[in-house]
Order: structure tokens, then sequence, then C-alpha cells
């Protein structure tokens, strides 16, 4: 019959668009990065990477940025800014580093997440070097100064004036020892 | 209009095709009117569960301080509150109104794929009671929200979400299977001269529907996947740690979440387009634009999800775009309103229960839809974000929006369905109640949310302490009220005067055409569907 | 310029609206605020309120009309027009029109509110399961903000306040006329910020960074509470906003960093022998010379000798008892009001050095403070600390939510090591809900509170912890 036969094809259509919805869903976790990326929406910043060529400082402006750290939950590291407050011209190399502290009995890895108010001077902000780029191990009782490097891009528009970088250090030891754990167990699988 | 071939005379072919007795016949069922009865049995019954924690969380909230419940289990009674009758009292009782309204509307014998409609039935009890039952797990029930934001619903959530997430998932198979089906039934199994742009309103909404269905309840089963992964999988598509967003999780919430809301409301828009012309004895005023109407609403439901997180801190661009966006859907709710209002003048119109209903569903659904249009206004949203305003708002879209589109459904087709005439007056006294229960109880929280009350708190500051009590006082009267619904029902199923086949007077469409109560199986032999007089 | 006009005319129909300003006052409406930008947003909510009005009225009035009017019961037959297309073109062109009328005044509020231009206070405010927690970035001034309602009120069992729910014991004091930016973000979930007299209501997100500012124009506190569920106490974080003068706000900052820096001290600087004996020879020639001489040899048949005495190279806790509380029926006063604990520890350790006596031993200020910490002042504080910020997971009965907080009723912890129960208050324990309290309470608190959670319930194990071993704390040589 043609009915059932159109029906099979219509099911079939449909089923394959919720499909399609299905996976669209999770599509949107890199649209969703590459369009933050793009706007800066949620002061989200992966911008990294050297100056092409070397920029030109715009001395008639200062742009005065604000480091502030944050802990997530329980975590103990003392975590500061070596200084809260830059003062930088736009296209202005500047070197700065957070100073962390592993006051605690045991080995502890950290995660740095960094996050720019407002967000849409996320784009401008260019971050040369950067420890939020690695987990940041530091052994019981040790302390690290963890070195960043930035500039803000000179075509930052007239009306910021003022831009705030936050780091919340996340405790991620559980994490990573589950991590290598199973790389652990892998190795010895594929020695054996 | 008129239908030839009226089933009378196939029907007595078939009689060897009636239903089966006792428990089976429910269990092993294709038939759709069982199942359509069986899926408004079943929201009756989530309704009354669900009502009955709103009215845990109004008698909390009757006088400030701690009475009766303690702060976490208030959480679990909002949020077990919120699902319940969005996943479990409205949807399936539109389910249940297409699987047995659409096949009779547009001359098919049956669904597209019966199996599979049994099925989609079949999951919801299993899946309602998984969620019901963790109110008994160590922890409790989920205590998030139903909209459940990351990371309370993840990192911070009792042992109880883990089921919570299957049953979800389970519920969007089910709708996912039952919205396939009414698109299949709809677009393969219409009677002859049964054009698309001929069909009765409730099936294009419905049809509408049923895309939308399509369309986001898979995102609605991806995004509690990705919460699955993170709480036991270890990732983090929501955890910041792990360079996940708990902001995305909201973006793909509401990407689903909005378009829901008008899933829960285009078909109550097919039910009183279908209502107001009976009952003023003239044709449905603007049918095209009323299609075209509710399309543009199901295309505009996907670009407005952010206007429920005007607060999250988007960039300007962002905020300017979803208020503009969202203040568009005004337009075509106001045509659909006007079109009903324009159906009425001049009409020669009765007030029977069913009407009574329908004509409040106009008036407070356009209260709630002004509210809406203010809560659109981005920077005054900063101000109702998260407040009893916006508890008012959606509960007058969705109380006396979808669920009084549902009693009017019922009154109205209720003679189809048991062969009985209706008891006006107990419908009636029903309705009165229902009505003044409502407006008591939502009205003020207009005034409690601008006054500064914030919405899931089960404790408040005394200023909002007299209208607490006034919309407590107003929860039982509309609570209680429902008892009188569910007693006529019964009544009706059991006796009353027999219904003619067109049981009222200005009823046009095919389901007016078989008798009532319409035969176990109707238009085994399409009907010659000839169109409007 | 059409946006001002738009503007200016958003606030005639707000003026319009003057007996609101009454409505405020019994709390059924927006509060007009005490920012500009506070009353744009109110004459924007007062100005689509009445067109919401207005549409209602028009089209409830035809409506009403109609269902009067052509009811079949007054004999109106029905008419046949179904469609028209000029209608049909009208209305939706009117709402169009009223929507663009409206969206402009409104563009231009939202772009005012988004001025990320710097400001002269930066505060961080972070949001904790359940308070917040609140620092001036530019003074070294951080301090959590707790809900002071009591439980007793909560549960009815005494009258509730005027600001009951809305109170907190550390208000967030700021100047007025003065752009302050708030920094929000948060601990553990999402929480929302929300002072309606400042039309401020931003969401602060683990891991990210949000901004809101404002500019207060008139003294007075201002009160809000959280507003995204946050989980059980989400109805108990208010937010109380002081707003002061300006010189009123250089006083309290002044203040402030006062007695935070005296407390450090207190707390943190570790007093070498040097030092408290340079201090107590001060003290001693202020305070104690009158009597027992500067040479420390009193006045015999009057005041005892202190070199070589049983006090002075004696027990050092009798020692401190007695400059503390003094000896009563004797001429012996009791110091402990009269001088700080650092100048009560800094002359006892002059008294058991100087003239010969030689003990060596030198008395930190700590251990002074530690001895007004009885059982029943510990037990005391430490109900109320516990009722504070433990209760509200571990129930103020000491059970527990089973599957959710654990019970402290006779469990390992409380009746265990001693030294890992006040690590876990201390430092919480990662991976679980239990904060760490070292920033929330003072060691006072949690020395009390560990005490009192050891002891209470019938746990009775007996011993308790003191002040200065919390200070101190390290991780209790683990």
């Amino acid at each position: 019959m043609s009915v059932a036969a159109d029906t099979k094809k219509l099911v079939a259509r449909l089923v394959l668009g919720t499909v399609l919805m299905f996976g669209f869903g999770f599509a949107m976790v890199p649209i969703y990065n590459v369009f933050c990326e793009i706007t800066g929406l949620n002061g989200k910043i992966t911008r990294t990477g050297e100056a092409e060529e070397p920029l030109v400082v715009n001395q008639d402006r200062t742009i005065k940025v604000r480091f502030i750290s944050v802990f997530n939950e329980e975590m103990p590291w003392e975590f500061e800014p070596l200084q809260k407050v830059y003062r930088v011209n736009p296209g202005q190399m500047q070197q700065t580093a957070f100073v962390a502290r592993n006051p605690t009995a045991n080995n502890m890895v950290a995660q740095a997440i960094p996050s720019v108010s407002p967000s849409e001077a996320a784009q401008y902000l260019q971050k040369v070097n950067c420890f939020c780029f690695d987990r940041q191990p530091l052994d019981a009782g040790a302390q690290a100064e963890m070195p960043m490097v930035f500039f803000i891009d000179p075509e930052i528009p007239e009306h910021l004036d003022s831009i705030t970088l936050s780091y919340t250090l996340f405790d991620i030891t559980d994490q990573q020892q589950l991590v290598e754990a199973s790389k652990n167990n892998n190795d010895k699988r594929s020695t054996l | 209009m008129s239908a030839a071939d009226i089933t009378a005379e196939h029907h007595d072919e078939h009689h060897d095709h009636g239903p089966a007795k006792g428990f089976t016949r429910w269990l092993y069922t294709t038939n759709h009117k069982d199942i359509g009865s069986m899926y408004l049995w079943f929201s009756l019954a989530m309704f009354l569960v669900g009502g009955c924690m709103a009215l845990v969380i109004r008698a909390e909230l009757f006088q400030p301080g701690l009475q009766l419940v303690e702060p976490g289990f208030f959480n679990q009674m909002t949020t077990m509150h919120g699902l319940i009758m969005v996943f479990g009292a409205v949807m399936p009782a539109f389910v249940g109104l297409a699987n047995w309204m659409v096949p009779m509307m547009i001359g098919a014998p049956d669904m597209a794929l019966p199996r599979m409609n049994n099925w989609s039935f079949w999951i919801l009890p299993f899946a309602f009671g998984m969620l019901l039952l963790t109110l008994f797990m160590d922890g409790g029930a989920p205590n998030f929200g139903w909209t459940f934001y990351a990371p309370l619903s993840t990192t911070y959530a009792p042992p109880s979400v883990t089921f919570f997430i299957f049953a979800v998932h389970m519920m969007g198979i089910s709708s996912i299977m039952g919205a396939i089906n009414i698109v299949a039934t709809i677009l393969n199994m219409r009677a002859p001269g049964m054009t698309l742009m001929k069909m009765p309103l409730f099936v294009w909404t419905w049809l509408i529907t049923a895309y939308l269905l399509i369309a986001v309840m898979p995102v609605l089963a991806g995004v509690v996947t990705m919460m699955l992964m993170d709480i036991h999988f270890g990732t983090s598509f929501f955890d910041a740690a792990g360079g996940g967003d708990p902001v995305l999780f909201q973006h793909v919430f509401w990407f689903f979440g909005h378009p829901e809301v008008y899933i829960m409301i285009l078909p109550a828009f097919g039910i009183v387009s279908a209502i107001i012309p009976t009952f003023a004895r003239k044709q449905l005023f603007g049918y095209a634009s009323m299609v075209y109407a509710t399309a543009s609403i199901a295309f505009l439901s996907f670009i407005v999800w952010a206007h429920h997180m005007f607060t999250v801190g988007m960039p300007l661009a962002g905020e300017l775009f979803f208020m503009f966006a969202t203040m568009l859907i005004a337009v075509p709710t106001g045509v659909k309103v006007f079109n009903w209002i324009a159906t009425m003048w001049r009409g020669s119109m009765t007030f029977e229960t069913p009407m009574l209903f329908a004509i409040a569903f106009v008036i407070l659904f356009t209260i709630g839809g002004l509210s809406g249009l203010m809560l659109a206004i981005a920077p005054a949203d900063f101000q109702y974000h998260d407040t009893y305003f916006v508890v008012a708002h959606f509960h007058y879209v969705l109380v006396p929006g979808a669920i009084f589109s549902i009693m009017a459904a019922v009154y109205y087709w209720l003679p189809k369905w048991t062969g009985h005439q209706l008891n006006e007056s107990a419908g009636k006294f029903h309705f009165w109640m229902s009505f003044i229960g409502v407006n008591i109880t939502f009205f003020p929280m207009h005034f409690i949310g601008l006054a500064g009350m914030p919405r899931r708190i089960p404790d408040y500051a005394l200023q909002f302490a007299d209208f607490n009590a006034i919309a407590t006082v107003g929860a039982f009267i509309f609570g209680f009220s429902q008892l009188i619904f569910v007693w006529n029902v019964i009544q009706n199923i059991r006796s009353g005067k027999k219904a003619e086949a067109r049981c009222w007077e200005g009823a046009e469409g095919l389901e007016w055409e078989v008798p009532s109560p319409a035969p176990y199986h109707t238009f085994t032999t399409p009907p010659k569907f000839e169109g409007a007089k | 310029m059409e946006i001002r006009k738009s503007i200016l005319r958003g606030s005639l129909l707000g003026a319009l609206a003057t007996p609101s300003a009454a409505f405020a006052d019994w709390g059924i409406n927006m509060p007009v605020g005490v920012t500009e930008i506070s009353r744009s947003v109110f004459s924007l909510h007062m100005t689509i309120f009445w067109v919401c009005v207005a549409i209602a009225v028009v089209v409830f009035g035809v409506m009403f009309y109609s269902m009067f009017h052509h009811r079949k019961s007054r004999g109106a037959k029905s008419a046949h027009f179904h469609e028209n297309t000029t209608v049909e073109v009208i209305w939706t062109v009117i709402p169009v029109a009223i929507l663009v009328a409206m969206a402009v005044p409104s563009a231009a509020t939202l772009i005012e509110m988004y001025d990320p231009s710097d400001a002269e206070i930066d505060v961080q405010v972070t949001g904790y399961q359940w308070k917040w927690k609140y620092d001036y970035l530019d003074e070294e001034i951080s301090f959590f903000s707790n809900l002071s309602t009591p439980r007793d009120a909560i549960y009815n069992a005494e009258q509730k306040g005027q600001n009951y729910l809305l109170e907190v014991d550390n208000h967030l004091v700021v100047p007025v006329d003065t752009k302050i930016r708030f920094l929000l973000t948060a601990n553990d979930v999402i929480h929302s910020w929300w002072v309606p007299d400042l039309a401020v209501k931003k969401d602060a997100i683990p891991g990210f960074i949000n901004e809101a500012w404002t500019i207060i124009e008139r003294p007075g506190i201002y009160r809000g509470q959280c507003t995204e569920l946050c989980g059980k106490d989400h109805g108990y974080m208010p937010v109380v906003v002081e707003a002061v003068s300006k010189q009123d706000y250089a006083a309290w900052v002044a203040k402030t960093k006062a007695e935070a820096s005296a407390k450090a001290d207190l707390a943190n600087k570790s007093w070498t022998l040097d030092e408290l004996m340079t201090e107590g020879e001060q003290v001693y020639l202020k305070a104690c010379a009158a009597c027992h001489q500067p040479n420390g040899e009193g006045l015999p048949g009057a005041f005892p000798a202190l070199k070589n005495s049983p006090i002075a190279v004696g027990d050092v806790a009798a020692h401190i008892d007695i400059v503390v509380n003094g000896k009563p029926g004797t001429a012996m006063q009791a110091y402990k009001d009269q001088l700080s604990a650092v100048e009560m520890a800094a002359v006892i350790t002059y008294e058991r050095n100087a003239w010969g006596n030689n003990t060596g031993e030198a008395v930190t200020p700590n251990q002074i403070a530690d001895m007004s910490w009885d059982m029943d002042r510990l037990m005391a504080v430490g109900e109320e600390a516990y009722l504070k910020a433990c209760a509200a997971c571990h129930q103020p009965n000491g059970q527990g939510i089973p599957g959710a907080f654990p019970s402290l009723v006779g469990t390992d912890i409380v009746k265990g090591d001693i030294a890992a129960h006040i690590d876990i208050v201390v430092n919480g324990k990662a991976g679980s809900a239990m904060q760490a309290f070292k920033d929330q309470l003072s060691p006072e608190e949690i020395a009390a509170v560990v005490t009192y959670e050891r002891n209470a319930w019938g746990n009775n194990v007996g011993d308790s912890v003191k002040p200065s071993t919390v200070a101190s704390w390290n991780g209790g040589g683990k």
C-alpha cells in the first residue's frame, strides 16, 4: 500500500531528524566555544600567540588592567597576583606573574581558569605566554611563581578603559590522579 | 460540511475488532481512542499529584517562617511540581487529545503507527514512577529546580539525579515517538478532500507542535546526557575546572526550553479555535492568518531562548538581539487574540462550560502574554527576573492558558467520548471556582514579585506576608475545585442524557459526523470531505 | 535625541502613575530606587505597564461588548464574514509600531547600563552556599556576610523582627555619589546578586567573572536577596548594602582596617623573647612597678616580691591566671580589661625573665587569649557558631541529612582524632560539600565549634580546643 510506504519514508526522515537534532545538541558545545571566541561571550579567552609583527604602542591611552584571584570550593592554596593593577598602553608588552603556594601536606594539581570582564574586552587582551595554558602541580609546601606575558590589542575600542582578568583556581588533583592512573594502566597493558 | 460513507454500517463489519476485556485491553491496545483515554487519565493523575505538591508549597508559604517542611524538601517540591506539571500533566494531556481527535478530525481510521502509539504511552508510567520514587531515596528527589542549572544539578546534585536523567530520557523518547506518529498521521492519513489548508486548526497547531517536539526533545536528551557524562564519566561540559562552562548549560537547556513552552500552548490555540466558532455559531475569523501566526510563533521560538538568561552577563549585542526578537513574538500572538475576538464579534453566542473555559483562556492568556511583553524589556527584566513576577507570568499562561484549554477540550468533546450530555451546572460550578481560584492565587504574585520576592524560596520577608496568604487561599480553592471536575467526568461516563452525534448546535467538523459515543472504530472507509459550508 | 525624548515620555507616563509611589509603600510595585539607572528602569516599567493596560482595556472592551451584545439569548444572529485583509493588516502593523516605540527607550537604558568605564571602587562579590563574601580590591578589606536572623525567629519560636530574613552580620558599606563596580563570581554553584533599589541583578558564576556598577545617590540601607536557586538555603542569603557619606566611608575603611590588623598581629605575629621583654618592661613600669617595685622586690608586708617568687618562676598557667584574673581578697587586680593580650603576654614574659628569674619562657598573646576560653564559653560560642555556619547542612540536632550531609552524632570525625576534626573544619574536605572555614570563622569560633561538636548531643568526648591551636594550625603535623 502506498500510504504504508509513504509513512515508512516519512518516519525514516523524522527519525533521521531526531538523530540530527540530538547531534545538534552536542554540536552546540563547539559552536558555543567558537562563538565565545569570536565575540568574547562570557569573558572566555583562549586567544593566544605571538604578535606577528612588532606592535605600534599607543602612548596616548592607558588601560587599567586588574588581576584578581578566586578560589573554587575549598582550594587551600595561596594564590596572588604579583601586582594587582597595571596601567598599560595598548600594544605594550607587559610581563607579570602570579605567586602560588601549596600550604598543605599533600602534593596537589591545580588548574587556573581565566575570565575577562567586560566580556567584550576579552578579544583585545592577548596573552602571549600564560600559566593558565597548563595544569600546575605543586608539591606539599612548595611555592612557585607563574609567569604570564600579555598585551592589549591597539584596536581596543575607545570606551574600554578598564579590564579585569580573574583567575579561578580549581583543585583538580583527583581528576589528574584518575587520568594518570588510567594512563599508567594503558602503559602497563601496552608493555605487557 | 458533510461526509458520505459514515461509519455505522462499516463499523458492523468490524465488530470482531472490538475492545478486548480486562486489563490486557489497555496493555495491548493499539486503538487511538483507548490510548487517548489512557493518556488523559494519566495526565489527570499527574495533574493531581503535581497539584498536591503545589499545595504543599503554598501551605508552607501561607505565613512567613518555617512551619510544615524544611527548605531541602521545599526545593524537592518545587522541582517535582514543575517537572510533573510540564512533562506529566500538560504534555500527555495534549497528546491524549491528539490521539482521540486528530484521526477523527481528518477522517482517518486510526493513527499511522498504532503499535508505536501503545509503546509511547506505556513508557510514561515507568518514567514518572521512577521520578516519583526518588522522593524516597537517600538525599531525596531532585531539588535543583525544573530548569536544573549546572553545577547545582551536576556536582552538587543528590544521588537521585541519575534517575531523574533516565526519567527525562524516557519521557523524551515517548514524546518523540508520539510526535512522529502525529506527523505521519496528519501528513499521510487525511481523508480525500482534506487538504492542508482545510484541516481544523487543532490539527494544524498539533502538526507544528509535533515538529517542534522532534526538533527540541532530542536537544533536551542531549543536555541531560551531557550532565550524565559530567557526573559519572569525568567529562567537563558544564564544569569550568575542565574548560567547560555552566552558562553553556543554560544556552542548550533554553534552546530546548523556549520551544517547549510553545509546545505547551500551541495545541491550546487549536482547541480554543475549535470551541469559540462553535459557540459563537460563526466561522473562525482569519483561518489562514491563524496558520501563519502559529508557524511564525514556532519559528520565533527558536531565536529567543536567551531572554531567560538576561542576567548571566551576555554582551550588549546579544541582549539587544534577544530583546527585540522576543518582543516580536507579541505580533503573531496578538493576531491570534484579535482573530478570536473577531470570531466572537457579531456571532450568536451561548456560554456553555467549554465556551466559558475558552473565553477565560483568551482573557487570562492575554494577561500572561502582556506580562510576557513586560519581561521582554531587558532592563526591566533585570528587576523582574527570578522573582514572583515571573512565577505569576508563566502560571498565567500555563494554568488558565494550557490547563484551561485542556479543561475546555475535555468538556467540549466529552459527550463525543462517553455518549452522554454534559452536566452543565456541575461544569459551570467547576469553571467559576477554578476561575476565581486561579486569579486569587496568581494575581497577587505580580505584586509580591515587583515588590522584590525571589522565586523558589521557602520563607520570605514580612512585607510579602499578606499577598502570600491570599495566594495560598486561592491555591486551595483552585486545587479542591478540581475534585468537582473529577466527579463530573466520572458521572458523565456512568450516566447522563443521551448525546446526539452533533451535540453542540454550532459544531463543525468530521468528528461530529460520527455517532456519540464514537464507535470503537471510525472512518475505516475514508469519508469524502467537502470542506466547510 | 529621539532616544532622550522617548525616555522623557517614559518618565512622563511614569509620573502619571504617581499613586504608584503610594503603592510602593504597600509593597506592590517595583521600587523607584536610588540611582539614575533604577529610575530609568522604573519609568520603563511603568511605561510598558500602562501600554499593556491600554491594550488590555481596548481588547477586553471589544470582547466584553461583543459578549454582551452578540449573544444568542438577546436574539443575535451570526454574521458570515470570516476574513478581512484590511483589518488583519492593521492589527499586525499597530502592534509593530507600539513595539518599536518601546524598543527605543529600552535599548537606550540597556546601553547606559552596559558602561564598562573605570570605577572609583571595585568590590569583588563572591557567592557561597549560602552567604556572600565581599573583597574591597583596593583596600585589603575582605569579609563574609551571613544571615543574622536568629533561627528561633525562622522556626516561629520568637518574634520576627522588622528586617526578618533581610539582615546580615556585616553590611557591604559603600560611599554615595561614587561609581562602584561589582565584580561577581561564585565559589560553588551559580548565585545571583540583587539589590532592587540599585536595579542591579547579575549572576555570580563559578569560574567566570561578571560586572555591574552603580552610583548611589542617597545614604541608606538597601536590602536584596540571592535570586538564583543555589541549593537548600537559597532563601537565606540576603544582600545588605549600606550607603554612607564619603567621609563616613573613609572612617569606616580606617576602622575596619585597624581592627583587621590588630587581629592579625595577635594571631599571626611571632613574638621573640627579646621583643616581649622590651615591651614587657614598659608595661611593667606602667602597671606593676607601683606595687611590686621596679626591681621586682615588692614592699615586704604589703606587696610580695616577684624576684625568685613561686609565682614568677613556677607554673606558667598559674602566673597567667593571676595576672588575667587577679587574686580575690588581695590588692592584686584582674588585668584582663586593663591590658591587651599582647601587653599581658609581654609583662608576664618580662616577670619570668627579669631580675635573674631567667626561666627562658616566652608567653605568647595567644596563650593569654586562650585563658578566657573555658569550657562553658567554648560551648556557648560554639553553639552560636554552629547554628550560623554548620546547622544548615548538619542540622541543629547534628544528625545531618542522610545521603546528603553526614551526621555528627557519635560518628568517627567527632569522637576520633581531634587533629583530624580540627583539620576538616579549618581546611574543608576536597570533593565534598564541606567547605574550608578558615576564612569564614575566626580561630575562636572554630575552636568553639569543634569543642561544641565533640561535646554536644551526647557525644561528650570531654576534650576542648583552644583558639591558639586553631590560629597556628598547619595541618596537624600531617
